[in-house]
């Protein structure tokens, strides 16, 4: 009994170290009946990874101690069967089985401790039927094969798999006249016979031998799908990789996603803004204090030459391309006109916005401790342009919020299409502010320390030049 | 004012780096060929670089896709039951913000095979992608052609095995070239739009008498026929210009000497503004 529990254990440890433990073994095909040698003999055949040893676990000599006391063992019973069991002789290799038995137990031990390193353990499965070795790698921990399973899970081009604990570790062959369910292997898949579902391959191709049928779909992950004659009724798809999709990543964080596009835009803009009115300050410094000049003396007029600027532009354009081309030098010109039309609005609009927000920033910055005439201007206009832009910056962040977040997105976009359209009015009628809109030019009285803080009476007289300050500039 | 420009500074430079993090991944997909009955194929494909070709053998479709996966996603779709295959980019993704993504410099790119022994009705929309298209040899019973900014080349190297209803063609602020679309066996052509051109080659023979309609603005639509077929033009142009050469004022039209003789007719209705319209009847 001692003996056939002996050969029991270690037919299993032995047989069982490749499939569930991982460990790399090479098994020979069964060796005749002949119960506790041939499986004794079976071990002989253990091998070891190329470092000659164990990963993190057993040893090559205490494996090879264990076999050959096994086999040791199993010759001496065997004598002693032959020679008649004499009675002393059996007790003590029976107290020598429970020693073994206890060594067995340890080894078992060392395979479940062996179970819980797939990731690092190196694969060599001997095909029992017909031993060809194959080498498999999957340097997965439990861990990341888990966050794998789940991404393919997750992903709208992955595939429903099965449980975890059905999907095979390591490479996989299905022979031919077998017939599986959906099957999924962390490997490579070879398909000789059928499966009536989907075939998922994680990290390795899938082969379609000629012969094989899959019903379903052939999804090879990190890997391509092969077909070598086989047939797949379904698709045949190959995944680079896994991934969480954008689709659910959308679903989950969309909010988000699209709140640091919109805030990504908004910079933009403002970035822009600020350089052309650092610009505008430094090259048309005047014609900036113009518009703005006929902003605050005529706000409506310059509002409705704004709206008649732009619903006139399309007609202006279309009529000015005809008059270009019916005369040979408007063909030539053609080419530039056009673009310079559109330069030139964009130039109109954006001084004219520039101005628009040099008005409102002093509006909000007349408390504001002062400073120069040009540094106040300048503290005027990024006053202004953080206050338009703010309003999109707080559009895009409340994004999220059903209803208001529309609702300031609508806000943002009536007072930006205001400013820019009074903007753009202010500087048609003051023809790119070359031009003042009203005739006298009123000084700012002596000693006053910003001059555009009172220029204009309010009786009506538009703007006024801002006279030369006495404050040194910085 | 300091921390305002840090602020301004930080944002700007992070916003940007975070919200236009990028997610490339690569699909392949194909299926067996399981019959020959009709089928509607749509692809859809937004920018970068796209690649059609005939692809005998034993395969329906092969198709494999690059895309940036936080702007789009893929799209390999197929309906046995009604004979409907749809492949590339979802319609919803069509947007700014996947041609940006896919115009970068890592580029998106999508290249599809489709079995010549299958009748189509084919619908390519390109979007910003340009387009390497063979349809030689296929069997295409309907072609519809959106192509919106990105140059595309469209090619019949040999001839349509299937008659082809008709060819419509959409072009926006790209151009397009169609060569030897003689073979194309189509009876009908439709045409609007194009900012940079449309050029119809219809090389070395017309197949099929084929009338063109073409409403065509700003690029101009050159026409290129051989004088084997005979050819009919009504054309309104608009702010352009047409001086049909070798052509016999009829009427309201204009048509080559050879009309009555020839075995195959290309008629033309164009309505073209500011582009102008050639056609170059010429060759074998």
């Amino acid at each position: 009994m001692r003996v056939a529990s002996c050969s029991l254990l270690l037919t299993m440890s032995v047989l069982s170290v490749p499939i569930a433990a991982q460990v790399r073994v090479k098994v020979a095909p069964p060796a005749p009946p002949a119960p506790a040698i041939a499986h004794a003999q079976a071990q002989m055949h253990a091998d070891f990874n190329d470092r000659g040893a164990w990963l993190d676990s057993l040893d090559e000599g205490e494996l090879k101690l264990l076999t050959d006391s096994i086999t040791l063992l199993a010759n001496e019973i065997a004598k002693a069967q032959i020679a008649g069991l004499e009675a002393g002789k059996l007790g003590s290799l029976q107290g020598r089985l429970g020693a073994l038995e206890g060594r067995l137990g340890a080894l078992h031990g060392r395979l479940g401790e062996l179970q819980g390193q797939l990731g690092r353990v190196d694969v060599r499965v001997g095909n029992l039927p017909q031993p060809r070795t194959a080498e498999l790698r999957h340097p997965l921990s439990p861990k990341e094969l888990s966050r794998l399973l789940k991404q393919v899970g997750s992903d709208p081009h992955g595939a429903e798999l099965p449980p975890q604990d059905s999907i095979n570790m390591g490479n996989l062959t299905i022979a031919n006249g077998t017939a599986l369910g959906r099957i999924a292997t962390l490997g490579q898949l070879d398909v000789f016979g059928t499966v009536n579902g989907d075939a998922i391959a994680l990290n390795g191709d899938i082969i379609v031998h000629r012969g094989a049928h899959i019903t379903g779909d052939a999804l090879a992950i990190g890997g391509t799908v092969r077909l070598d004659g086989g047939t797949v009724d379904g698709e045949m798809r190959s995944l680079d990789r896994a991934v969480v999709p954008a689709a659910a990543t959308a679903a989950s964080s969309s909010g988000f996603l699209s709140i640091l596009d919109e805030l990504q835009h908004v910079m933009g803009a403002l970035v822009v803004m600020v350089l052309l009115g650092f610009g505008a300050m430094v090259f048309a410094e005047e014609r900036l204090r113009i518009v703005s000049s006929a902003i605050e003396a005529r706000f409506g007029r310059s509002l409705f030459a704004g709206i008649l600027t732009e619903v006139s532009f399309i007609p202006a354009l279309v009529l000015a391309v005809v008059l270009l081309v019916i005369t040979i030098i408007g063909i030539i010109l053609l080419p530039v006109a056009i673009p310079g039309m559109f330069v030139l609005g964009a130039l109109l609009t954006a001084l004219g916005f520039l101005a628009v927000s040099r008005v409102a920033g002093q509006a909000l910055t007349r408390r504001a401790a002062t400073v120069s005439v040009r540094g106040a201007e300048l503290r005027s206009m990024l006053a202004g342009l953080f206050f338009f832009f703010g309003l999109w910056l707080v559009a895009a962040v409340l994004s999220w919020v059903p209803v208001l977040g529309s609702l300031l997105h609508a806000l943002a976009f009536v007072v930006t299409w205001a400013a820019a359209t009074v903007g753009l009015g202010a500087a048609v009628i003051t023809r790119g502010g070359g031009r003042p809109t009203t005739a006298p030019v009123v000084a700012a009285p002596a000693g006053s320390e910003l001059g555009w803080q009172t220029p204009t009476p309010i009786s009506g007289i538009a703007a006024a030049r801002r006279q030369a300050t006495n404050t040194p500039e910085v | 004012m300091r921390p305002t420009t840090v602020s301004l500074a930080l944002a700007a430079a992070l916003v940007p780096a975070v919200a236009g993090a990028q997610q490339w991944r690569t699909i392949e997909s194909a299926r067996q060929l399981t019959g020959t009955d009709a089928t509607t194929v749509s692809v859809t494909f937004a920018g970068g670089k796209f690649e059609l070709a005939p692809l005998p053998g034993k395969l329906l479709y092969q198709m494999q896709i690059h895309y940036d996966e936080q702007a789009a996603d893929a799209v390999h779709e197929f309906d046995a039951a009604n004979h409907q295959l749809t492949l590339g980019m979802s319609h919803a993704n069509m947007g700014w913000r996947a041609l940006r993504a896919m115009k970068n410099d890592e580029g998106g790119r999508m290249t599809l095979g489709l079995n010549p022994a299958v009748p189509m009705d084919l619908t390519l929309e390109l979007g910003g992608a340009e387009a390497e298209v063979e349809l030689g040899g296929m069997r295409i019973r309907n072609l519809k052609l959106q192509i919106g900014l990105a140059g595309s080349r469209v090619s019949f190297s040999s001839p349509n095995l299937a008659e082809m209803e008709a060819l419509s063609l959409d072009v926006g602020l790209g151009g397009v070239q169609l060569e030897d679309l003689g073979n194309a066996n189509v009876a009908q052509i439709n045409i609007s739009g194009g900012m940079d051109g449309i050029n119809l080659d219809f090389g070395d023979r017309v197949m099929r008498d084929v009338k063109i309609n073409a409403d065509v603005a700003f690029g101009g639509l050159k026409i290129q026929i051989p004088n084997s077929a005979g050819v009919t033009i009504k054309a309104e142009t608009k702010l352009g210009s047409f001086k049909p050469q070798g052509f016999t004022r009829v009427g309201d039209a204009w048509v080559t000497p050879n009309w009555d003789q020839a075995s195959t007719h290309v008629t033309i209705v164009a309505n073209t503004a500011l582009g102008g319209l050639q056609v170059d009847h010429a060759g074998p």
